[in-house]
């Protein structure tokens, strides 16, 4: 999905809208609510669900954190940096707490609408889970050798609503992670406000 | 050790690059019959089809990536580069690239309900350079972290734990540590370069493929005077090292590579050029050499080269390349050549002493090639090539009282020569590119290679400019038939032979630049994401999943799976 994202054609175009030749502003991407070009801080939080065999031993989780949005070179393109933090719990017979870190590099395409301040925007990425392996949290360097991740895969919905700088979305996303030997596979619901600057 | 990968070196200074460069084709990997094969996440071999004894990294320890340009690795592409036309003026102010990659597989969640398995460990590099305010040149740094594809280092280890009732050392410092620091400048005819570098690494012994580590600092600096046709050039280099043969005791060595030499025309046709070469390392460590070239001729060019060693050992050859038409080259080289011995030394197998005796040796080369190149009107590129090699090398184990060490030696039935050709067909159009590629090589009957590669395909399909700022997808398609590496077992009085698989993989890249509105006119970022190999067999597709997706590339080496590689970029103007 990365792959043919990247070369996805708008409608009447005759190629790919570049925006940027070897670093120089040619044009600027057309973002939602007439303000082009914008980067987006966004707080998010939601629900995760674990679906299928996870499903049947892990609870679902609530999770909150950050996003950054910037626009990439294709008009109408725009790439998210994303964080979230939650507790996941496991369902009897185990007894299993542990503290998950969901990362994620994600690009959406705005679908202009209709209705001048909203959109859509389906979108798909690389996501990254890290689970802490360890009973005590401690914000130190060691978090990285207290704890594995694993690479992902997400795709999903997310309806954008924009009232001035103000930005409110409500995306639903499907995750695959790559762990082994048994893959991972999550469904979260969240909502993000945010502000364009 | 110091020039440890050029184990040719005995004069003859006509790589396969610089035949690819009169033949107009394009010289990259897989494409000029040359294949990196991986070991591990640090170490490979770099076999070459058409030239198998100047394959790279094939005996004695194995260390390393016979490629490796780090910390150029990424930053190349904004003009920061290696080599000296790289110091151009176009290049940003300020350029670095950083990223993660790490093999797919970790059990995740599945360490607290199943079985707790394998942590596929990572791999983390990071580049940057800086041009000088108001002095053409650079400044560089880098670091990076390889621990990608160790498992089989973690089974050493503990099988090694239980052997000895000891640990190994240093295995959490990753197969792989490395700090850099460099500069590049270039003034008017004057060109210098130099850097400093920390390094630990994990090698590979030689027959056995276990570990062994090695660490140091070393410096290299490079400085050369162009005027026109004339050049005067010298590099210096220092490698303080400490080894762990034993993995407990180390030994040091100081080990120093000097190289000086002067070019300028003998007449209006002729250059002429006398070069002096000393490497600690090996043995003869000095040599000199001179050549005489033609440097106006395009129907043909020619070589000479001659020279003697400290031991006075003398070696010589020649180089002739016809171009008749455009496209097409006949090419052919004789030599007689004089390959220096790399150090001796003795390792610990498990509980077992195991000594290395590496050989010098001379032999007698020739190597006959006929190309077709055209660029112009329909872009394909096709190569035959017969190649000579009086002594290939193998390596052998032997024991003397009960004492094994390893030789390098030949054998009777060791194959001297082989055929082989390649073919490249490049088309675009508009965003789209694909580009296919194969070698194949074939050996006489009843004669058997060392290592052997025979055949390898492949297709790049791309979307974009792979370069600049712009959007790239792309998508490797690879095939490689099976791989042999064979060793000569005097205990068992056989040749062991061992094997990877044939290897079909899938392999995508892609890039995608995006805008910082708080200073879009002098920032620029852009993000990678690679993913693969992902190997497509009859297994994996009756039933896919990540445990039957590693293979091994090299014969003796890791198990290799698909991995996932984020790297940003960034770029100030």
């Amino acid at each position: 999905m990365v792959l043919f994202m990247a070369c996805a054609l708008p409608a009447g175009a005759t190629g790919v809208d570049v925006i940027l030749e070897s670093g120089n502003v040619a044009a600027q991407p057309v973002g939602i609510s007439g303000r082009e070009g914008a980067a987006v801080v966004k707080a998010c939080a939601g629900y995760r669900m674990p679906l299928m065999d996870g499903g049947k031993e892990w609870n679902a989780y609530p999770f909150g954190g950050a996003c950054l949005e910037l626009p990439a070179v294709i008009r109408d393109l725009s790439f998210n940096i994303t964080m979230d933090i939650g507790r996941l719990e496991s369902k009897p017979p185990f007894d299993v707490d542990v503290l998950v870190v969901n990362s994620g590099l994600i690009f959406l395409y705005n679908v202009r609408m209709w209705l001048q301040h909203f959109s859509l925007r389906p979108f798909t990425g690389l996501s990254n889970t890290s689970v802490y392996l360890i009973d005590e949290f401690a914000v130190d360097t060691h978090i990285f050798s207290h704890s594995e991740n694993e690479f992902g895969v997400a795709a999903g919905l997310e309806p954008v609503m924009a009232v001035g700088r103000l930005r409110f979305s409500a995306p639903a996303s499907w995750q695959y992670v790559f762990s082994s030997p048994r893959p991972f596979t999550f469904f979260s619901v969240s909502i993000h406000c945010g502000a364009a600057f | 050790m110091l020039n440890k990968y050029t184990k040719y070196t005995g004069g003859l200074f006509f790589t396969a690059r610089f035949i690819l460069a009169l033949s107009g084709t394009a010289g990259a990997e897989g494409r000029d019959a040359t294949v990196l094969l991986r070991i591990d996440g640090a170490n490979y071999v770099l076999y070459d089809q058409e030239y198998p004894h100047r394959s790279r990294n094939m005996y004695s320890i194995v260390r390393g990536n016979p490629l490796d340009s780090f910390p150029f690795t990424h930053i190349s592409t904004y003009g920061f580069g290696p080599a000296y036309d790289s110091v151009v003026s176009r290049a940003p102010a300020f350029a670095a690239s950083g990223g993660v990659s790490a093999e797919l597989g970790d059990p995740l969640l599945n360490r607290f309900t199943n079985s707790p398995g394998y942590n596929r460990d990572h791999a983390t590099v990071f580049g940057s350079a800086c041009r000088l305010p108001s002095v053409p040149g650079f400044v560089y740094s880098g670091y990076r972290y390889l621990d990608s594809y160790s498992d089989r280092f973690d089974e050493i280890w503990k099988k090694f734990e239980d052997v000895t009732d000891r640990s190994m050392e240093y295995y959490k410092e990753g197969l792989a540590k490395e700090f850099i620091y460099g500069y590049a400048l270039a003034s008017g005819k004057v060109e210098a370069r130099g850097n400093m570098r920390k390094y630990g690494s994990w090698g590979t012994t030689p027959f056995y493929f276990s570990p062994l580590y090695q660490s140091g600092y070393s410096t290299r600096h490079d400085f050369r005077v162009a005027d026109g046709r004339r050049s005067f050039f010298a590099s210096a280099g220092y490698d303080y090292h400490t080894d762990y043969f034993n993995h407990f005791e180390s030994e040091k060595f100081n080990d120093v590579a000097v190289t000086a030499g002067l070019q300028r025309p003998l007449n209006k046709l002729i250059n002429g050029r006398v070069v002096c070469d000393i490497n600690t390392a090996e043995s003869p460590s000095t040599k000199f050499e001179a050549s005489v070239y033609d440097s106006l001729s395009t129907l043909m060019v020619w070589k000479a080269a001659g020279g003697i060693f400290n031991n006075l050992h003398p070696f010589a050859g020649l180089q002739l390349s016809f171009r008749p038409m455009r496209a097409l080259t006949a090419f052919a080289e004789a030599g007689w050549d004089y390959v220096p011995a790399q150090r001796a030394y003795r390792y610990k197998e498990y509980k077992r002493t195991v000594s290395y005796e590496p050989l010098a040796y001379e032999t007698i080369t020739f190597h006959t090639s006929l190309t077709y190149a055209d660029t112009l009107f329909f872009p394909i590129t096709l190569a035959a090539w017969y190649d000579y090699y009086e002594r290939p090398i193998w390596e052998r184990i032997e024991f003397d009282d009960g004492q094994p060490y390893i030789s390098q030696d030949t054998l009777g039935n060791a194959a001297p020569w082989h055929v082989g050709g390649r073919a490249s067909y490049e088309i675009s159009w508009r965003m789209l590119s694909a580009e296919l590629w194969g070698n194949t090589s074939l050996t006489p009957k009843k004669t058997i290679q060392r290592f052997s590669l025979p055949t390898v395909l492949g297709a790049d399909l791309g979307c974009g400019r792979r370069a600049g700022g712009s959007p790239y997808a792309g998508m490797r398609f690879e095939y490689r038939s099976p791989v042999v590496l064979r060793y000569r077992n005097d205990e068992s009085d056989k040749i062991e032979t061992f094997v990877a698989p044939a290897y079909t993989a899938i392999s995508s890249i892609f890039h995608m630049p995006f805008i910082l509105p708080f200073a879009r006119d002098h920032l620029g970022s852009s993000v990678w994401i690679e993913a693969g190999p992902v190997h497509i067999s009859k297994q994996f597709l009756d039933n896919p999943s990540l445990a039957n997706q590693r293979i091994k590339e090299h014969p003796s080496g890791n198990l290799i799976g698909p991995a996932v590689s984020v790297r940003f970029d960034a770029v100030i103007r």
